[in-house]
């Protein structure tokens, strides 16, 4: 059961919902019992659990996760050759305070707002730590199709992050006295 | 900025990600920390972004599957298997559900203590980390006379094609650690060296190995080895099965 928590946490990301990720979870577990004659012993057994998971998903769930499909079009476009205007924005933050204070709730929102496959990259990578070989394996795609989605969707999570943030900064701004004054103008105007 | 640069640093740019994510080969590395410690706005691009992948990790929810749910996926599996045919259903009879579907995700039924050394060194094997030293047994062992403060003797492994690729420096929780690279057959193993009196290695699957005392361990379905040698504690890493890893600790030789 050493992975349980990660497959329902990662469960809640892709269906948005509890009770969703229970049944998801459940039905993983119990295929991945049925098939367990099929794991290679030596290999990745957590990312094989959730190659299942994604598989699972797909065939189960995914249609009641109601949710334009972006994904096809977005694929296409070609990975943007700049760092994106978001992270150029970032890096005028010198002290990376809009990365510093950012809350659990306001991550779990910002992600549900990334469209599937951008979200389980990132999620894949940056919470999981899978290599880009085991999610591409795991979302059985090529690993440049991995790339550019997690180039994705680490920009629109930014983006959504920094929206966040200057809200906060609109919010919080007469009670932040390590703001200097000029950029709280900023905020304002 | 010359414009040659500027191209320069719009070309690199793209790969500030793969970077951070460790997923660079060796060469492209070399490349990439060469720009870097060349420009002031790339650098500060990968900073910004590596705080960000941290800070994201660290404030990301960490939901834990309801009691309710586990119970729910133990039950499900212990109704699967009644009719018992096979060890699996031998293990679900003598065990209690529960303990049956841990059997599953970890198929380890006797891991009640860990290593902490493990998950640090499995999580280290599965990046490609960039090699500081390459070149012969001696080179390598040389490399790091003065920057660890154990001595480094690569390990051989007899009757195997083992070739070392390289080393670096590394550390496992807050202790410094040697880690050399090998490619045996094809698969790349990871050996960790330390000071033994730094961390401990016991779990609870003990083997003895010619005179030996090693621990195995499994983390993330890597199997992990662990033994001590003249107050040295070697981890061993590998994407091998079990059985080949007991060849290989059997195989190895400090000399």
């Amino acid at each position: 059961m050493s992975h349980i928590d990660s497959l329902y946490a990662t469960g809640l990301r892709m269906t948005r919902d509890p009770r969703d990720a229970e049944d998801l979870v459940q039905d993983t577990m119990l295929t991945a019992y049925r098939f367990f004659h099929r794991f290679e012993p030596g290999t990745n057994c957590k990312a094989w659990l959730f190659k299942i998971l994604t598989n699972t998903f797909i065939n189960k769930y995914r249609k009641k996760v109601r949710e334009r499909e972006v994904r096809d079009v977005i694929d296409q476009e070609e990975m943007p050759s700049l760092m994106s205007e978001d992270v150029a924005a970032a890096s005028k933050d010198p002290e990376g305070t809009m990365f510093a204070a950012l809350l659990p709730d306001e991550v779990k929102r910002a992600l549900e707002a990334v469209p599937h496959d951008y979200r389980l990259a990132v999620v894949l990578c940056d919470l999981e730590e899978f290599s880009y070989k085991e999610i591409a394996d795991i979302m059985d795609c090529p690993v440049g199709t991995v790339m550019s989605r997690l180039h994705r969707g680490r920009r629109l999570l930014q983006k959504t992050l920094r929206d966040y943030a200057v809200r906060e900064g609109i919010v919080k701004a007469a009670d932040v006295i390590e703001f200097p004054g000029p950029k709280r103008e900023e905020k304002k105007s | 900025m010359s414009g040659k640069e500027a191209l320069r640093c719009a070309g690199i740019s793209r790969f500030v990600d793969t970077y951070l994510d460790g997923e660079f080969a060796e060469t492209d590395r070399a490349e990439f920390e060469g720009h870097l410690s060349d420009c002031e706005v790339c650098r500060h691009k990968v900073r910004v972004q590596a705080e960000w992948k941290s800070a994201i990790k660290a404030a990301a929810p960490h939901e834990q599957a309801p009691a309710a749910l586990r119970n729910r996926v133990a039950r499900s599996i212990a109704r699967e298997s009644k009719p018992m045919l096979s060890w699996r259903a031998w293990a679900v009879r003598a065990m209690p559900a529960a303990a049956a579907v841990g059997l599953i995700a970890t198929f380890m039924i006797s891991k009640v203590q860990w290593s902490p050394v493990a998950a640090d060194v499995v999580a280290k094997h599965q990046r490609n980390l960039p090699i500081e030293v390459s070149g012969g047994s001696d080179q390598v062992k040389q490399w790091y006379t003065g920057k660890v403060d154990f001595p480094v003797r690569p390990p051989q492994f007899r009757n195997l094609s083992a070739a070392l690729r390289g080393g670096r420096l590394a550390s496992i929780g807050d202790k410094q650690a040697a880690y050399l690279v090998y490619d045996i057959n094809g698969d790349k193993v990871s050996v960790f060296m330390f000071d033994a009196a730094d961390l401990p290695i016991e779990s609870r699957r003990k083997t003895v190995i010619g005179n030996r005392e090693v621990y195995f361990d499994q983390e993330h379905g890597y199997n992990v080895a662990l033994f001590r040698d003249r107050g040295v504690g070697y981890a061993i890493a590998s994407d091998l099965d079990q059985e080949q890893m007991m060849k290989l600790v059997s195989s190895a030789v400090s000399p």
